[in-house]
């Protein structure tokens, strides 16, 4: 199975009058194998949104790509004209945007909207009905007829979030990314959702990238997870390698940092294990590993230059210098 | 349903105050029609006294008021002393020809509003907003009416249009084709007074709405569905920054009737506006009245119809209370 | 020993109506809820959206008007109270909401928005002020030295931390929580939960832990109260809920909370 989406050495910034020029991503690589899904782990100031963007060239005005190959079914989309990005933007990877209450038009209704996204890769109006009932009845059942009808605004959170998918789905994909799909969500309607995604991993062989801060989503879905730190990928591999033995000292110290699931306890609750320090700030001229002001275990080495991606055992990767790089 | 009948319970009982107001406020102004021809010397005193009571001008306040109110409900509005006749007559004809020019120029503005908001708020900080926004601050800047006055300068100096009035002379005799040309050679300038006094707002508020949305999440995420741009502004982003136009729209047919006054008076357009001008220093008090109580109808209908098109055309205006 | 709050049967209901004023029906977001909470423990609140637990944190806080049911706070009837009264009763309960973006006046700053309160009750002399500014401030970890930023230049768990110290500035017995923490990255949940859990027995505090997140609920609390549609179906220490529990809600949560894979419950069970 080829790759269907080649990440390779992406560079973003920001220009803002105060801060001058800030990396919002330093060099980011990866793959994504067809029919796979792929969990970016990444917080506040990791980058992770810009990354979102950028596969697509979405970036707000003030961000720039400076530098890198994003290639996706032999094509590199970052040096594609705009009718062809807009050709690829809804039919060959979707983006599901970050929170359903702001991503939907306020004043259209959900089927039209859905409509929309059909009609903006040319579809004649018969197919575009029939693809639409498709899509929406394969996300909503019985209701899907209800739902069509009605606004965004008399919807749940998780029935938004379900347009989003419809939206993104209706024109056949091959990759999703979706964006913090369950941050707005509780934990229920999140599981609902992450079943959904399985479900379409199943059915239509998409392949589908997660980007999350939270790593109890990726656990027991994801089939490979990628962890963001300050625009640099810090490690990347097999997810039940990455997640129950983590080896990155970030990695391992985002871990710690979830509460237990409570067994039993007897003496006074114990505070949780915290990384010290705030979120990093990314300024265009930083030198060395970006975890080393935070990092435990940092070395002599970790502040004069950024590690490079050390391959270990099983297409596990880290950027450390404990293993090398 | 129950909602229309009340706005139309309060729209009657606003127009009834505003015609006591109104009354009140001419009747107690000092003077009356018959000062002028009191001033002239042929006109005996005991004439201008038999006018007096024929009129009913030496009738207690409340007697006139209500004989005007018994006028209204049969149709015909008062009496013009200087007509000589019912003023529904005279104001049907006048409010007419108003509204020709009021509804010309209005929806000129807004055809041509629209897409230059849309366009200046596109390329916000651009060349193109900053040429509309300097072209719209100057044209501001000038009164309407010296924009009036101006242009009657260029159709006398040319020679190109009719230097007012609403038909040439003996157009009667003229084909349909030729006194629809005619009559549009008589609009041309007086729309465009209208219409160069009133597109600096319509245009500044239609980018200001839309640059507002131009930011949503909404947009954002349609571009990634691959729609195309003008599709996303047009079709998405418009609709989405309609709710501060439609009231302005509002606004507008609210003043079709009361707007245009200034430049019918300078371009000699036989609308209300001169009419009530007229009626203002003959004292002729019916046709005040009714001049002022008909804009307030424009006026009330306008906003009932700004609300109505608000609640069709913004889903969420018509759910109140906590969500589902 | 009186419990610090006691809850009886409160019932919440909304009347939606249309745009004529008429009612477009009723929603009950609160339907019978019972419990106490005695000084100096945490309790947490879990459910799903929709299962009336905002709610619930508002009409304690008193930001809302409970249709019927009681909300007794040291044993005084929140419905008995006048207006003067309620007032001096507002300062005993603290609410810290969501989203610190939206409750934060990004136009003030740090130290403004957290004299507010000293300032609106009045009960603390101007001179006076500052200096509690910032022995607040460095209370829960921010430095002093910030006070004169904007919310907008803090991140998002230095704004939590501002509203935090703006619900601590009135000296509060009981300080509510409506899911304080979701909008955090985890490592940062992690930081705000172990502040919480210090101050609370420094500053002799009860907590009321409104969330969805069953795992720090399990965490930080000493009972969970588990809602669903507006009643409270399962109360218990954390360790019991955790362990064995009872309701179909519960069991989904608490196998979510452990581990991927378990079928969501139906609606309307």
């Amino acid at each position: 199975m080829g790759s269907i989406l080649a990440v390779r050495d992406l560079h973003v910034a920001y220009d803002s009058p105060t801060a001058g020029e800030t990396i919002a991503l330093a060099g980011v690589s990866f793959s994504v194998e067809a029919g796979e899904i792929l969990g970016i782990l990444g917080e506040s100031g990791s980058g992770k949104s810009s990354l979102a963007a950028s596969l697509l060239c979405l970036l707000p005005s003030p961000g720039r790509i400076l530098g890198g190959s994003v290639v996706f079914q032999g094509k590199n989309l970052l040096a594609l004209g705009q009718e062809e990005l807009r050709g690829i933007r809804g039919a060959g990877i979707s983006l599901i945007f970050q929170e359903p209450a702001l991503a939907l038009h306020p004043t259209l209704r959900v089927g039209r909207q859905v409509d929309e996204v059909l009609r903006a890769h040319g579809l004649p109006a018969a197919a575009r009905r029939q693809n639409a009932e498709r899509v929406l009845a394969a996300l909503f059942g019985t209701e899907a007829a209800r739902i069509s009808g009605s606004y965004p605004h008399q919807l749940s959170g998780g029935q938004r979030q379900r347009v989003l998918i419809a939206q993104a789905i209706a024109c056949g994909p091959s990759l999703l990314i979706a964006d913090e799909p369950t941050a707005a969500l509780d934990s229920v309607t999140g599981a609902e959702i992450l079943e959904i995604f399985a479900r379409l991993r199943r059915e239509l062989h998409l392949a589908l990238v997660l980007i999350t801060h939270n790593p109890a989503l990726l656990a027991g879905f994801a089939d490979r997870v990628l962890v963001l730190y300050a625009g640099q990928v810090a490690e990347v591999g097999p997810a039940g390698a990455v997640l129950a033995a983590p080896q990155h000292p970030y990695t391992q110290a985002l871990l710690r940092c979830l509460p237990p699931v409570l067994t039993r306890r007897e003496t006074r609750k114990p505070l949780l294990p915290v990384i010290p320090g705030d979120a990093p700030r990314m300024i265009a001229d930083a030198v060395g590993c970006r975890f080393e002001p935070r990092c435990t275990e940092r070395m002599e080495q970790c502040a004069a230059r950024s590690p490079l991606l050390t391959e270990l055992a099983g297409a596990h990767s880290v950027s450390c210098f404990k293993f090398g790089g | 349903m129950r909602y229309l009948l009340r706005r139309a319970l309060h729209a009657l009982l606003l127009l009834f105050g505003v015609s006591l107001l109104t009354f009140m406020f001419a009747a107690m102004a000092p003077g009356n029609y018959l000062d002028e021809m009191r001033l002239n010397p042929q006109i005996a005193p005991e004439t201008i006294s038999a006018l007096r009571a024929q009129y009913g001008m030496d009738r207690p306040f409340p007697v006139r008021y209500l004989r005007w109110l018994g006028s209204v409900l049969r149709g015909e509005w008062g009496f013009s002393f200087a007509y000589n006749r019912p003023v529904a007559s005279l104001l049907v004809v006048r409010a007419r020809n108003t509204l020709l020019l009021a509804a010309t120029a209005t929806a000129l503005a807004w055809l041509l509003a629209l897409p230059l908001g849309v366009w200046s708020a596109e390329r916000a900080g651009h060349w193109p907003d900053r040429l509309v926004s300097a072209g719209s601050a100057a044209l501001l800047v000038i009164p309407e009416l010296v924009l009036a006055l101006g242009l009657l300068i260029l159709a006398v100096r040319s020679g190109w249009f009719p230097a007012g009035g609403l038909e040439s002379l003996g157009s009667g005799s003229l084909s349909a084709g030729r006194k629809i040309a005619d009559l549009a050679r008589h609009l041309t300038l007086p729309v465009a007074a209208l219409v160069l006094s009133s597109i600096p707002l319509l245009i500044r508020h239609v980018r200001a709405a839309v640059a507002e949305v131009l930011g949503s999440g909404f947009l954002w995420a349609a571009e990634a569905h691959g729609i195309s741009r003008r599709r996303l502004l047009w079709r998405h982003a418009l609709p989405a920054a309609a709710n501060p136009l439609i009231s302005l729209f509002g606004f507008s047919l609210g003043g079709l009737l009361s707007g245009s006054l200034i430049v019918e008076v300078v371009m000699s357009w036989p609308g209300l506006g001169p009419l009530l001008l007229e009626a203002i220093l003959t004292r002729d008090l019916y046709v005040v009245i009714g001049c002022v109580l008909l804009s307030t109808l424009f006026l009330v209908g306008g906003n009932l119809a700004a609300d109505l098109l608000l609640y069709w055309a913004d889903p969420r205006i018509r759910w109140e209370g906590p969500e589902p | 020993m009186e419990p610090l709050l006691s809850v009886a049967g409160l019932v919440k209901q909304y009347v939606r109506t249309g745009p004529a004023g008429g009612s477009r029906g009723i929603l009950t977001a609160l339907d019978g809820v019972t419990f106490t909470l005695a000084a100096g423990r945490t309790l947490a609140v879990v459910g799903r959206s929709g299962s009336g637990k905002s709610t619930l944190a508002l009409c304690i806080a008193g930001l809302e008007r409970p249709t019927a049911g009681s909300i007794l706070v040291e044993g005084r009837d929140m419905a008995s109270l006048g207006a003067t009264e309620l007032r001096a009763l507002r300062p005993r309960i603290q609410l810290v909401f969501q989203d610190p973006a939206a409750s934060l006046n990004p136009r003030f700053t740090a130290e403004q928005l957290v004299a507010e309160p000293l300032q609106v009750q009045g009960r603390v002399p101007a001179r006076e002020r500052p200096g509690r500014v910032r022995l607040l401030m460095e209370c829960v970890g921010l430095s002093a030295a910030m006070r004169s930023r904007t919310p907008g230049e803090f991140s998002g768990g230095q704004r939590q931390r501002l509203a935090i110290a703006r619900a601590l500035a009135l000296e509060p017995r009981v300080l509510i929580l409506d899911e304080a923490l979701s909008a955090l990255d985890c490592s940062v949940q992690a930081q705000i939960a172990n502040l919480v859990a210090e101050l609370q027995p420094a500053l002799r505090l009860s907590c009321l832990f409104i969330t969805h997140d069953l795992r720090m609920a399990g965490w930080l609390a000493d009972e969970i109260a588990v809602m669903e549609r507006g009643r409270i179906v399962e109360m218990g220490s954390s360790e019991a809920v955790v362990e064995s529990p009872q309701h179909g809600v519960t069991q989904f949560l608490v196998a979510a909370a452990r581990a991927r894979g378990a079928a969501p419950p139906q609606a309307g069970r």
